[in-house]
């Protein structure tokens, strides 16, 4: 060792150079890497029991002896020769270059010096604007940091561009769509110094604008038109998409726009709109498929939610940090698990709806969005059957008499009445008879007939369930009882006892009764535990023993208005929920004994079922529980009373009828009423607790809702829920969010993030590159009030985004990313931004904003049902929605459309912040055969036809204009008339079939124009739209 | 005329020149910061690779270990007995069969010969592959942790059951590049059949890599890959002009603003162009000898059929093509699994035996490396009633059955036992291992990082240094786990 340290060490003295080595720009990002990993934070997988990260460990340890590198062994280490000695270790496959030690080394004799992590380090509040040598170029302070840095570099800007290239680059860039010839002509015509101000707030204040921003938030929030699992079932969130174009055209401060998505819900008065706005947080991919667990997926949705805000808002890896303690960044798992406090407080079940009736019920809580015509419906119809009430407790009120004639009356008349169905099991099994219709019969369905409470009942074996028709009971208003004898095997865990549901797995939809360690449990189910109402007994029956129970409900919808009866005496209950708000969703028929794929009463028996379409009375439970007629029970006044009115005054029982009739309406208009998922905060905090290694099944410590410790401290005073950690985001001294948030909004300008990894500015996310100008950028960001439009305006109008993108080789081999700016940007059109820009050129493209997912033409291989029998056939539409925004085209998840995977569309499975923009084969075939390309360049060849001028030379010249924005060179004026010529050859030839080519899409040619003309003007529209001039943006 | 670029050279990865190639000559200057730059160094052959392609032959669904490969006698004696709770020892169970009041062990209905010199137990569903075990490498401890099938499918192609990871044959190909010049490097075949097995574009996508590492589906029918044909009414000499036109004017580009991009474009529409004349050729099977098909049965004829993907596999394989992913769905018999089995074997058996043979005599079972294998296996136990004619068999990820052939894997060979119920793997001490670690230390056991360690190495490449840096974090195939299999290879 000695020997080897006689070789490296180099004099310190040479070592200091100008500027003192910058931990956390240089050494951070290097130790972070190659050593972090086994000496960093993460306690588990730590080496040796080192810890390099934190200063003071690494010099108790020795490892780094500040000012002496020769008496550190890190020094040592990195340049030991022996595999058992070198640092890292040559299994880690990391090595470290001769500059990163000679950094090393630097740094210590320098007093190893240690700093936070820029990024977690507030920006400063005055950030100074940089004076750079050249006077006469800066536009606006950005350009000062730009041009400050160039000359540091020893290098100049690139030249202006030319004024068409600004235009196309600005158009796009603000509107995803391309200039008209008439846009470029005004803009070339226009001499004033406003000029390009001028173009900006025009294009700031189209309704495009909010399109084109909405597409890489969307990306952000993981939207997508399906749940992405299986089934991949309709998820109907369009209405956010919505929300997000229209936050972006009214330029809704950031601040707000981040405050509303995450807890909209929980600000003072919430509007519609700001609830709506939570959606956000749902739209993560949710499975359908039977038999999952739905605590597994409870839990990925909370992790998917952290996930998407530490990526969206903090831009750090949180994922990393759900089994073990980060590698890299401070977080420990328990503060992801902490973060995931604030968002796993809602009524949720973990997985979707399944089976065949899968996309009937969106999971709950869902905002409910009435159109103004339904919303005055409902209003209206509500006030009815508040009417509908009132009249039948005054008429109960005021008709006390008509009750006392009837009480004294020698021969009453007790009815019973709204009796539906009534079995007791005596006959065939095949057929067992309902005494009150026989018509009505229920079927054993594999359970047994043995002696039961009276002659025979039915003994359940668990499995087998024993079917009964629907009694015409669908909806959750409509009132209702069902009375039975049961004798349970054992003391169930959980036993369904009867249930009408759809689905057939979890989440039931429904009604049901179950027991519950001995308690009986009665519910009626849009979805559990978000959209029920459920009460359950205090009181347990007993195993092995008959007991007679009655369960009603009144058709309120409210927990107030179901009852149990236990051997006719109504029991105590406890509310488990109390929040339904919308019909629920039956199955086939009701059943008995159990229901599929969840517990049966195995081994226990039922007897004498009877069914009301009424919630009946204490009396009537009484006499069904006695087996007597209602006469022979011995009734107190009120039970007579609560009888009367109920089941025999004829008056009553027509108001009665009237109030279901009103609520039928009701829900009528009701079930019409699109929802959307959004956040809804439990009553309580649900608890939330660390999952060890991020199993579900393995629940470790309770955790609170806290944010990281290493972060600026939650604000004083706010909640501490969702809206206390949205507010804590945008405090003035995060020190990530609105660097995050500027540094995206510089990335769709620029095509670069001044951080590159704009998904990470955690301790492996790029340098900025230039640190100091993305913090004046952010504090600009929140001095003006988080303004978009003000900041997306400073941008392309600087001089930096000014320049011409051309460049020479040596610029380029200097800097091929262009991180230096001494360039303007460059960068492919995105999916969209082709396919609309292609519709744009053809006159084809519809301008509706907002509304359902289209469905565009798609390669028939693509169709939905070819690789998932569980989907619909894609269908696609007619008319408009063949040339809508490609934003609005139906994004299923789980197949995707190929002409815009094609071009590096993210899946919108989980959180995205960049897309990449790639060169590979499969791109041309679908710019040239995709019949959506197919048509629009013959459509533009029609333009080019009739708009172009009278000669090839003419129409070549206004095409090429009309697609690449700007004039065309002799050269390629003389390769596109050839172009058209060759062509008009070959469509006159026998090989070719120009109305064939015509036919293509569903747009009718023109006919007054001469096929072939028409045929070769679209292969030059063809030629036009692949161009690299089209296809980059330059 | 230009100096040469980085960028530029990364896009001739999918023109022609592959990983290994590039890496050694990629001047080291270029290798930069960002994902790709900083791991091209781990790309490449990492030692000398036994398979030059693999053809995956995907089962999905989750074929029944027991009825198939893995005979148990002893679960025949004791069908209708209760699953004893030692045997389950916990195990989670789906909440399709989880609730069920009684789990009836389920003996098969099939009965199990030894075949060949290796003598192979297989079951009587199975003649064809029956008569090749001889090549086969049979994996009777192959075990998962997920449990439904989108997350298991999901961990099985891409290594995660978290969606957005990149697939398995992007990590081939992004690993190794291409081996031709004319059609894609990592093509999917899926077996067309109305099934309630989904199959997603995920499976075979590229995740956080370039996405010209993503899978190409063929599909059967006139486009086998989409927008391949030329519009109607377009010939070919017309678009060749176009194109030629359209490379004049994009060369023109070029020398104002110098962007070796616009070059790569250029190439891109020749190999495009290239594509629409190689794919039709390579998806014609009619060229085939009459003795060839006959090998893979009659259903060879109808296009998208099991039979006619192992035929179009091995012709893909033929020219150059890296990574052929199979995918057959239809293996999950919760319920009549005797007669599902019935014909799922049917409609696979033949074809997988015949790519065998057919690769053996063309001398490329050498080099190609052919996996069979579901996302799980599926339970001992009858998922609804067990009954004399009929049973059925819930999800199983505990343990379940795969083979490999070809490349250097040990043909004729059994590796792993399982209990006498086909419930449990049972370690080298014959006793069952109910909590296997994925981190390869529990003997005898594979898990499905162990299968893309093993998959990997056998391609040449360390499933260690094949990574890939996004967001800060270098990621694998194989996460942080996975080991080869040396048993398995000769």
């Amino acid at each position: 060792m000695l020997r080897a340290l006689a070789i490296w060490i180099v004099p310190v003295t040479c070592l200091q150079g100008a500027n003192p080595v910058s931990y956390a720009r240089e050494v951070l990002p290097l130790l972070s890497d190659k050593c972090f990993l086994c000496h960093g934070p993460d306690a588990n997988t730590r080496e040796a029991d080192l810890r390099i990260d934190v200063r003071e460990a690494a010099i108790e340890a020795g490892v780094i002896v500040p000012g002496d590198p020769k008496k550190s062994s890190l020094i040592h280490r990195i340049h030991a020769t022996d595999p058992d000695d070198i640092m890292p270790p040559p299994e880690s496959h990391l090595k470290l270059s001769a500059a990163d030690k000679k950094l090393l080394e630097t740094w210590i004799s320098e007093g190893a010096k240690y700093e936070r992590h820029w990024a977690f380090v507030a920006p400063p509040e005055q950030v100074k604007v940089p004076m750079p040598k050249m006077k006469d170029w800066a536009l606006n302070p950005i350009d000062h940091f730009v041009l400050a840095k160039l000359e540091k570099e020893g290098l100049k800007p690139t030249p202006e561009a030319s004024r068409e290239r600004w235009l196309r680059r600005v158009t796009f860039d603000l509107s995803g769509l391309p200039p008209s010839q008439q846009e470029i002509d005004n803009f070339l015509a226009d001499e004033s110094p406003q000029a390009h101000e001028k173009v900006v707030d025009h294009l700031l204040a189209s309704t495009r604008f909010g399109e084109r921003m909405a597409v890489p938030w969307l990306d952000v929030a993981r939207y997508a038109d399906s749940f992405g699992f299986q089934a991949d079932v309709d998820m109907h969130a369009w209405p956010y998409r919505d929300w997000v174009i229209e936050a972006f055209n009214n330029n809704k401060p950031f601040d707000e726009f981040i405050i509303e998505q995450l807890a909209g819900d929980l600000l003072p008065k919430a509007t519609r709109n700001q609830r709506l706005a939570t959606a956000f947080n749902r739209i993560h991919r949710k499975t359908n498929e039977g038999g999952s667990v739905p605590e597994e997926f409870r839990q990925e949705g909370i992790s998917d939610r952290v996930n998407t805000v530490g990526t969206a808002f903090l831009a750090l890896t949180m994922d990393c940090a759900r089994c073990h303690d980060h590698k890299y960044d401070p977080i420990k798992t328990e503060e992801f698990y902490s973060m995931g406090a604030f968002f796993n407080s809602i009524d949720e079940f973990g997985i979707l709806k399944g089976g065949q009736t899968r996309g009937t019920v969106l999971p709950q809580p869902a905002l409910m969005l009435p159109t103004p015509e339904q919303e005055a419906k409902l209003t209206e119809l509500a006030k009815q059957v508040e009417d509908a009430e009132v009249a039948l407790t005054q008429h109960i009120k005021s008709s006390e008499h008509a009750f006392q004639q009837w009480l004294d009356a020698s021969k009453r008349d007790m009815p019973t009445a709204d009796r539906v169905g009534a079995f007791s099991f005596e006959q065939d099994p095949n057929a067992l008879t309902n005494a009150v219709d026989a018509k009505q019969n229920a079927h054993l369905g594999g359970n047994q007939l043995k002696p039961g409470k009276f002659g025979q009942g039915i003994l359940a074996d668990g499995d087998s369930l024993t079917r009964l028709p629907d009694f015409g009971i669908k909806h959750a208003d409509q009132p209702v009882s069902f009375s039975l004898w049961i004798k349970p095997a054992t003391r169930y865990p959980r036993a369904v006892v009867f249930a009408n549901s759809s689905s057939f797995d979890r989440p039931f939809s429904g009604y049901e009764t179950l027991l519950e360690e001995g308690r009986v449990t009665w519910s009626l189910v849009r979805e559990f535990p978000g959209n029920a109402i459920s009460i359950t007994t205090f009181e347990e029956i007993p195993a092995k023993e008959w007991t007679h129970i009655t369960v009603t409900s009144d058709g309120s919808r409210e927990a107030a208005g179901l009852a149990i009866y236990i051997n006719g005496q109504q029991a105590e209950t406890r509310v488990v929920v109390d929040n339904l708000t919308r019909d629920y969703n039956i199955g086939s028929g009701l059943r008995f004994c159990g229901r599929g794929r969840d517990f049966g009463i195995a081994g226990g028996m039922i007897d004498e079922v009877v069914i009301h379409r009424r919630a009946i009375t204490t009396l009537e439970a009484r006499a069904l529980h006695a087996n007597q007629p209602l006469a022979k029970i011995e009734a107190t006044s009120g039970q007579m009373r609560e009888y009367y009115f109920s089941a025999v005054d004829a008056v009553a029982r027509k108001l009665s009828k009237a109030l279901d009739d009103a609520r039928a309406a009701y829900r009528q208009v009701e079930n019409q009423v699109r929802e959307i998922v959004t956040m809804v905060e439990s009553k309580e905090p649900v608890p939330h607790y660390v999952l060890e290694r991020g199993d579900y099944t393995q629940r470790g410590k309770q955790v609170q809702r806290i944010t990281p410790d290493w972060l600026p401290p939650f604000p004083e005073g706010e909640p501490r829920n969702r809206l206390g950690f949205a507010r804590w985001l945008v405090m003035a001294d995060h020190p990530l969010t609105a660097r995050v948030s500027i540094n995206r909004i510089w990335q769709e300008i620029f095509g670069t993030g001044i951080v590159e990894t704009s998904d990470n500015f955690g301790l492996q996310g790029a340098q900025p590159s230039h640190p100091d100008l993305l913090d004046w950028l952010a504090r600009d960001f929140i001095s003006s009030g988080w303004d978009q439009k003000r900041a997306i305006k400073q941008m392309v109008l600087s001089a930096t985004y000014r320049q011409d993108s051309a460049v020479s080789p040596e610029l380029r081999e200097r800097d091929p990313q262009n991180a230096l700016l001494a360039r303007g940007p460059a960068r492919r059109l995105t999916a969209e931004q082709l396919r609309d820009s292609a519709l744009d050129h053809a006159g084809l493209l519809a301008d509706t904003v907002g509304g359902p997912p289209v469905k565009p033409y798609q390669a028939p291989g693509s169709m939905w049902k070819v690789l998932n029998n569980f989907l619909p056939d894609y269908k696609r539409d007619l008319g408009e929605g063949l040339y809508r925004r490609s934003m609005y085209t139906f994004w299923r998840r789980t197949t995707t459309p190929p002409n815009m995977m094609i071009f590096d569309t993210t899946t919108r499975d989980v959180c995205s912040t960049r897309r990449q923009t790639t060169n590979t084969p499969l791109q041309p075939l679908v710019l040239l055969n995709d019949p959506q390309y197919v048509e629009a360049a013959r459509k533009l060849g029609e333009r080019i036809l009739r708009e172009g001028g009278g000669t090839d030379q003419q129409r070549a010249r206004w095409a090429y204009r009309e697609v690449a924005g700007k004039q065309p060179s002799t050269k390629h004026l003389e390769i596109l008339v050839a172009l058209i010529r060759e062509q008009r050859e070959v469509f006159m030839s026998d090989a070719s079939d120009p109305e064939a080519l015509l036919k293509v899409g569903d747009s009718a040619a023109d006919a007054s124009i001469d096929p072939v003309e028409l045929a070769s003007h679209a292969a030059l529209a063809q030629a036009l739209l692949n161009l690299d001039a089209n296809i980059m943006l330059r | 005329m230009f100096e040469i670029t980085r960028r530029h050279f990364l896009s001739k990865l999918s023109t022609g020149i592959g990983g290994a190639a590039l890496a050694s000559l990629l001047p080291q200057r270029m290798l930069g910061s960002t994902g790709e730059q900083a791991d091209m160094e781990r790309l490449i052959a990492h030692h000398a690779p036994k398979a030059k392609r693999i053809i995956y032959l995907f089962m999905s669904g989750g074929p029944a270990q027991q009825d198939l490969f893995d005979y148990k006698p002893k679960l025949n004696e004791l069908n209708g007995q209760e699953l004893p709770d030692d045997v389950r020892n916990g195990q989670r169970l789906t909440g399709m069969s989880g609730n069920q009041s009684s789990l009836p062990l389920a003996g098969s209905q099939f009965e199990f010969k030894q075949h060949g010199e290796s003598g192979a137990w297989v079951s009587e569903l199975l003649p064809h592959t029956a008569g090749v075990v001889d090549e086969l490498c049979f994996i009777k401890s192959m075990w998962t942790e997920a449990i439904n099938h989108d997350p298991a499918m999901t961990f099985f192609q891409t290594g995660s059951q978290i969606a957005g990871r990149p697939s398995m044959g992007s990590w081939v190909t992004y690993g190794l590049g291409s081996m031709n010049e004319n059609l894609p490097s990592f093509v999917v075949l899926a077996t067309k059949k109305p099934t309630d097995q989904p199959l997603y574009a995920r499976l075979w996508g590229n995740g956080f890599l370039d996405s010209r590492y993503q899978g190409v589906r063929f599909s059967a029918g006139d486009d086998p890959v989409f927008y391949l044909t030329n519009p109607d009414g377009v010939c070919r000499s017309g678009r060749r002009a176009l194109l030629d036109k359209l490379s004049d004017l994009n060369r023109l580009d070029f020398q104002n603003e110098l962007d070796p991009e616009i070059e790569s474009r250029v190439a891109q529409y020749e190999m495009a162009f290239r594509m629409q004349t190689s794919i039709p050729e390579v998806t014609d099977l009619s060229t085939e000898s009459e003795s060839v098909k006959e090998m893979y049965g009659p259903d060879v004829n109808k296009p998208g059929t099991f039979a006619a993907n192992c035929l179009l596999a091995r012709r893909l394989a033929e020219n150059g093509v890296r990574f052929i992913q199979l995918y057959h769905p239809g293996w999950d018999q919760h319920g009549n699994a005797p007669a599902g089995l019935k014909r799922q074997t049917k409609e696979t058996d033949q074809g997988c035996a015949a790519l065998i043979k057919d690769l053996k005599q063309r001398g490329m079972l050498e080099d190609t490396l052919v996996v069979w294998g579901g996302e799980f296996g599926r339970t001992s136990y009858s998922q609804g009633k067990l009954t004399k004619t009929s049973y059925g068999r819930d999800h199983h990820p505990r343990c379940f059955t795969a083979w490999m052939a070809g490349a250097g894997v040990k043909a004729g060979h059994t590796y792993g036992q399982t209990d006498d119920y086909g419930y449990n793997i049972l370690g080298p001490d014959a006793a069952p291992i109910f909590k296997p670690s994925k981190d390869g230390d529990t003997a005898g056991t594979v898990h499905v990082h162990d299968l893309h360690a093993t998959i990997l190495h056998q391609l040449g490449i360390d499933h260690t240094r094949l990574t890939y840096t996004f967001q800060g974090r270098r990621y694998r195939l194989t996460d942080v786990h996975g080991h080869v299999v040396k048993d398995l290879l000769a």
